[in-house]
C-alpha cells in the first residue's frame, strides 16, 4: 500500500493558477483541510506543488466579488441570441447548426448562473499573500470560510469586536506617537493590486486606428446591403484582416499603459468580436458547402456566392450583416469616446516608478 | 506592537473601520463599492518576537556549534547528533534539526510536512495510456511504455491526500488491453 499521509478533507472549488508570465499556462488549484494547516495543491497533471498555511499563522482572509461572472453571462446571452435569430432564417440543415450553438450557449449561461457570482479570495500570513484560485465563486467562498474559520479560531482564539476596534484604532494612532516621521502615514497592507502600474508611454495611437477602422468596417458592411459585388466582399475581407492585426497590436501595446480601462476593454471586446466573426464565417461556409460542395476549398467561389446573395431576400445573411454593422459601429464609437474622455480626465502619464515589491507595510510603534 | 489593516484588492482603499471585518454578510468597500468579506484573526495583531540569537562561547572547552565554532551549543541535532547553536537549531513540530538534516529530510521525503513537490507517476502512466488513443497507431509503442512506467513506479508516492494505486492499476489494464489488441490484430493480418 502506498504510504498514507495525514487526513485531509477536500474543500469545494477548483480554479486555475497562472504560471509566471506564460500566457495560457495554468495549473489546477485545490484546497484541502488538514489537521493543523490548510493545504493548497497545484496540479499540472503529472506533478503537484504543495503549499501549507498553518491555522495559527493565518492573519486574514479577504473575499471580493468580481464582475467576471456577469461578463460571461453577457457573452453567453449574446451568442445564444445571435445564433437563435440566425437559426430562424436559414434552411433546415443550417438551422440545426445554429440552434445547436444557441442551445449550448443557453446551457452555458444556465450553468454560469447556477454556480453563482464570481469572486476573488486572498489569504494573508505574516510573510505571505496568497491568492486562492479555487475559491472563485461566492457560494464556494462561503463554504470554504465556514470550514476554515472554526479551525483558525481553535488555533488562535476569537477576535472580539471591541478588541478589533481597539487594535485598529491603536494602529491609526500608534505610528504618530512612536514614530513622528511616519505620523499620519498609517500604510495599509498593500495587497497586490489588479490596477496595473503604468510602465509604458504608449498614448493610444493603435487604439485610435483600431476604433476608426471599426467605424469604416461598419460603414463598409452597410454598403454590402446595397451593393452586391465581389469587390466589396474582397474589401470586407481585407479590412477584417487589417482589423485583426491592428487589434492584436493594440492589445499588446496597451499592457502597462495609462489608457482607461474602458478603452482597454473595448480593444479586448474587438478581438472577441473578430473571433465571433471568424466562427460565424466558418459556420456559413459549412452551410453553403452543403448547397454547393467544393466551395470549401475554393475561397474565390465562396466570396462570389456571398456577393451574389441579396441580404433582403436571405434573412440569415441580413442578420449577420446587421450584427456586424451594429457591433463594429458601437465598438468604434465607444472606443473613440473612451479615448477622448480618458485623455481629458487626466494626462496620459509617462512611465511611473515601479510599485514597491513589499506586499505589506505595517504601522509600527 | 505592530498593527496592520487590509486594503481592497481592487482599488487599494484601506479597510480601516472595524465594521468592515468579521461580518456575517459582505460589505461595500469604502473606496470602490465592491462587495467584500474580510475575516481578520488574532494573528494579525500578534507581537513580533525577535529571532533567536546565538551566544558566544565564553569559557574555553565549552561545547560549541558544529557550524559556528565561536557560538555556544544549546542542543544536539536529533538526526545526526551535531551540536547546534540557537541560530542553527531548526525546530519543526517538536523535532530539533540542523540545516543539513532538514534539507536532506526534505529531499528524501522523510519529512512529510516539508514536501512541496511531487511527480505523479500514476497520472503520467494513465496519460501515456489514454492520450495516444487519439492517434491509435502510436499505441503500438505507448502500450508497453505504459506498463513499464506503471510497474517501474509501483512504489513511488501517488497522491499526497489520497494515496491509492488505482490509476496505476488502470494504466496497466489499459496497456495490457492495447498490447493484446495489437497482438490479435497483427496475428490476424499475418494469417490472412
Amino acid at each position: 500500500m502506498p504510504e498514507s499521509g495525514p487526513e485531509y478533507r477536500r474543500l469545494p472549488g477548483r480554479g486555475l493558477r497562472r504560471i509566471g508570465r506564460i500566457p495560457l499556462a495554468r495549473t489546477s488549484s485545490r484546497l484541502y483541510l488538514g489537521p493543523d494547516h490548510l493545504l493548497s495543491i497545484d496540479s499540472s497533471g503529472y506533478a503537484e506543488q504543495y503549499r501549507r498555511f498553518y491555522y495559527a499563522d493565518i492573519q486574514a482572509i479577504l473575499i471580493r466579488k468580481t464582475d467576471l461572472g456577469r461578463t460571461w453571462n453577457f457573452v453567453w446571452s449574446a451568442l445564444a441570441l445571435v445564433s437563435g435569430l440566425l437559426a430562424l432564417g436559414v434552411g433546415f440543415a443550417a438551422a440545426i447548426v445554429f440552434a445547436s450553438v444557441s442551445a449550448a450557449s443557453v446551457l452555458s449561461l444556465l450553468i454560469n448562473l447556477a454556480r453563482g457570482p464570481t469572486c476573488q479570495a486572498h489569504l494573508r500570513t505574516a510573510v505571505h499573500l496568497e491568492e486562492m484560485p479555487s475559491v472563485n465563486r461566492l457560494p464556494i467562498a462561503r463554504k470554504v470560510l465556514a470550514a476554515v474559520k472554526p479551525r483558525i479560531e481553535e488555533a488562535q482564539g476569537v477576535l472580539a469586536p471591541e478588541v478589533l476596534a481597539e487594535r485598529l484604532a491603536q494602529g491609526a494612532t500608534g505610528a504618530a506617537v512612536a514614530s513622528p516621521e511616519r505620523a499620519g502615514k498609517s500604510v495599509p497592507w498593500a495587497v497586490p493590486s489588479r490596477v496595473p502600474t503604468v510602465t509604458s508611454s504608449y498614448a493610444g495611437g493603435w487604439h485610435r486606428g483600431l476604433f476608426a477602422l471599426l467605424l469604416v468596417d461598419g460603414a463598409e458592411t452597410a454598403l454590402l446591403l446595397f451593393i452586391q459585388h465581389v469587390s466589396v466582399m474582397l474589401l470586407s475581407s481585407l479590412l477584417t484582416g487589417i482589423l485583426s492585426i491592428v487589434a492584436i497590436l493594440a492589445v499588446i501595446r496597451q499592457q502597462g499603459s495609462a489608457l482607461s480601462r474602458l478603452a482597454k476593454g473595448i480593444a479586448w471586446a474587438t478581438l472577441g468580436y473578430l473571433g465571433s466573426n471568424f466562427v460565424l464565417g466558418n459556420v456559413v461556409l459549412v452551410v453553403l458547402s452543403a448547397q454547393e460542395p467544393g466551395i470549401a476549398s475554393d475561397q474565390w467561389r465562396y466570396l462570389q456566392l456571398l456577393a451574389e446573395m441579396d441580404p433582403f431576400e436571405t434573412p440569415w445573411y441580413l442578420g449577420l450583416l446587421g450584427y456586424s454593422i451594429v457591433t463594429s459601429t458601437c465598438l468604434g464609437l465607444t472606443g473613440l469616446l473612451a479615448l477622448r474622455y480618458g485623455q481629458n480626465k487626466g494626462s496620459l502619464a509617462g512611465p511611473a516608478p515601479p510599485a514597491s515589491t513589499l506586499p505589506m507595510n505595517r504601522t509600527s510603534p | 506592537m505592530s498593527v496592520g489593516v487590509l486594503s481592497c484588492t481592487r482599488c487599494q482603499a484601506p479597510l480601516d473601520r472595524p465594521n468592515l471585518y468579521n461580518t456575517a454578510d459582505p460589505v461595500s468597500c469604502p473606496g470602490c463599492g465592491a462587495l467584500l468579506q474580510a475575516e481578520l484573526f488574532p494573528a494579525a495583531f500578534r507581537e513580533e518576537s525577535p529571532g533567536p540569537q546565538a551566544e558566544n562561547v565564553l569559557v574555553e572547552g565549552e561545547s560549541s556549534c558544529f557550524y559556528h565554532p565561536n557560538k555556544k551549543a544549546v542542543i544536539p541535532c536529533e538526526a545526526c547528533g551535531r551540536f547546534l547553536c540557537a541560530l542553527c537549531d531548526l525546530e519543526l513540530r517538536g523535532q530539533h534539526l540542523c540545516p543539513a538534516c532538514l534539507e536532506r529530510g526534505q529531499q528524501k521525503r522523510a519529512l512529510k510536512h516539508l514536501e512541496n513537490y511531487r511527480v505523479r507517476y500514476d497520472n503520467l502512466a494513465l496519460l501515456v495510456a489514454l492520450a495516444p488513443l487519439l492517434a491509435w497507431p502510436f499505441t503500438l509503442l505507448t502500450a508497453p511504455a505504459t506498463v513499464f512506467l506503471a510497474v517501474r513506479h509501483w512504489n513511488s508516492p501517488t497522491s499526497y491526500v489520497r494515496p491509492t494505486r488505482v490509476r496505476l492499476v488502470l494504466a496497466i489494464i489499459l496497456g495490457v488491453l492495447q498490447m493484446a489488441g495489437w497482438m490479435m490484430g497483427l496475428s490476424y493480418a499475418f494469417r490472412n
